[in-house]
């Protein structure tokens, strides 16, 4: 009876010490799968896109129309990170390469590292970027020129009717040390996507370019490119997609022999890990 | 003596042809990067929108803003 007694008296504690580790335990693992880094740890991405393309110029010239396949291959390694709740920064490195498969003077390739500070003001995000830049003929093999452009931007999203719309403005001055490269530049774009289901949508992606070249040969050159595309997106996973997309290009230009036409067809495989 | 004139006028001339030609192939060389600026133009605004999920997978719920700094699982909890 006493021996009960004592185990009664007992039983309780004992479920309750377990009880506590049970809790911290608990509390212990809710911590470690709720653990997000600190807001100032930087982050480390790695976005791309790989492309099977056909052009029907592939020179981008006037006169002389060349079609052929290429493979555009862009692929980007972003460090990025947080100096203020509303102030970002990006260091990154960027590869792009076209790879024909015929035309092999048309091949081209590109390096660049670039850092980006970026701020929120209202509803925009407002970036100034720095980039230097290798230009290249062929897969990294003729050096074309290099360039540091000096670059500020503003974007936001709209969503209008489930449509997303995200328009963009960029200034631009490149120095290079090829004179001919030199100049100013603006950039506008409005990016389109409306969802159809839950994994695809209709994307378009409309741009202006206007070029005023400042040095060298194209001195006094003002170039204006209008671009148009639309495609079908299909969402492979969040940060996965494909797109099937036409686009038409046309430059217009002072210097009659710059004037050209384009029509890419074909699917990008874009990726963000 | 005339040939040595002969001579540099030649040279003369052959400069002036190279450095036309070169002249030209650096314009060339600046539009060789055009595509790759366009592809590149495009391929950034599709990327962009990489990481903003405008779609839910099927079936799943829409995850609620989460304000009071509190975890899903706290919330439970309380």
């Amino acid at each position: 009876m006493r021996r009960s007694g004592i185990f009664v008296v007992l039983l309780p504690l004992i479920l309750g010490v377990n009880g506590v580790r049970a809790a911290d335990i608990s509390v212990q693992t809710i911590n470690n799968e709720n653990y997000q880094p600190p807001a100032w740890a930087p982050t480390v991405s790695v976005v791309g896109s790989l492309s099977p393309t056909w052009t029907n110029n592939a020179f981008f010239s006037r006169d002389d129309r060349k079609s052929d396949w290429f493979l555009n291959s862009d692929l980007s390694v972003r460090l990025d990170g947080r100096l203020a709740p509303d102030l970002s920064y990006r260091f990154y490195v960027r590869s792009e390469i076209d790879a024909f498969a015929k035309q092999k003077d048309a091949d081209w390739s590109m390096g660049l590292w670039g850092a980006r500070l970026a701020k929120n003001i209202g509803e925009w995000n407002v970036s100034a970027v720095f980039e230097n830049r290798y230009d290249y003929g062929g897969i990294y093999n003729e050096h074309l020129f290099t360039a540091y452009d000096i670059m500020a931007a503003a974007s936001r999203d709209f969503t209008i009717n489930s449509v997303i719309f995200s328009p963009f403005i960029r200034g631009r001055y490149r120095f290079s040390d090829r004179d001919f490269a030199e100049y100013w530049r603006l950039d506008l774009a409005l990016g389109i996507e409306a969802p159809l289901n839950e994994r695809w949508s209709i994307v378009s992606s409309p741009f202006f370019e206007a070029f005023w070249f400042t040095g060298g040969v194209n001195s006094g050159r003002a170039d204006q490119i209008y671009s148009v595309s639309l495609g079908l997106k299909y969402n492979i996973a969040p940060n996965v997609s494909l797109t099937t997309n036409v686009a038409f290009e046309e430059r217009l230009s002072n210097v009659g022999i710059r004037r050209y036409q384009n029509v890419d067809i074909g699917p990008h495989l874009d990726f963000a890990f | 003596m005339k040939s040595m004139i002969a001579v540099a006028i030649g040279a003369i001339l052959l400069l002036g042809t190279g450095s036309g030609s070169l002249a030209q192939g650096r314009g060339d060389a600046g539009d060789r990067s055009q595509r790759g600026d366009s592809e590149g133009f495009r391929n950034t605004i599709r990327e962009e929108r990489l990481k903003k999920p405008t779609y839910l997978q099927s079936g799943q719920q829409a995850p609620e803003p989460n304000t009071d700094g509190t975890t899903d699982r706290n919330k439970k909890k309380k």
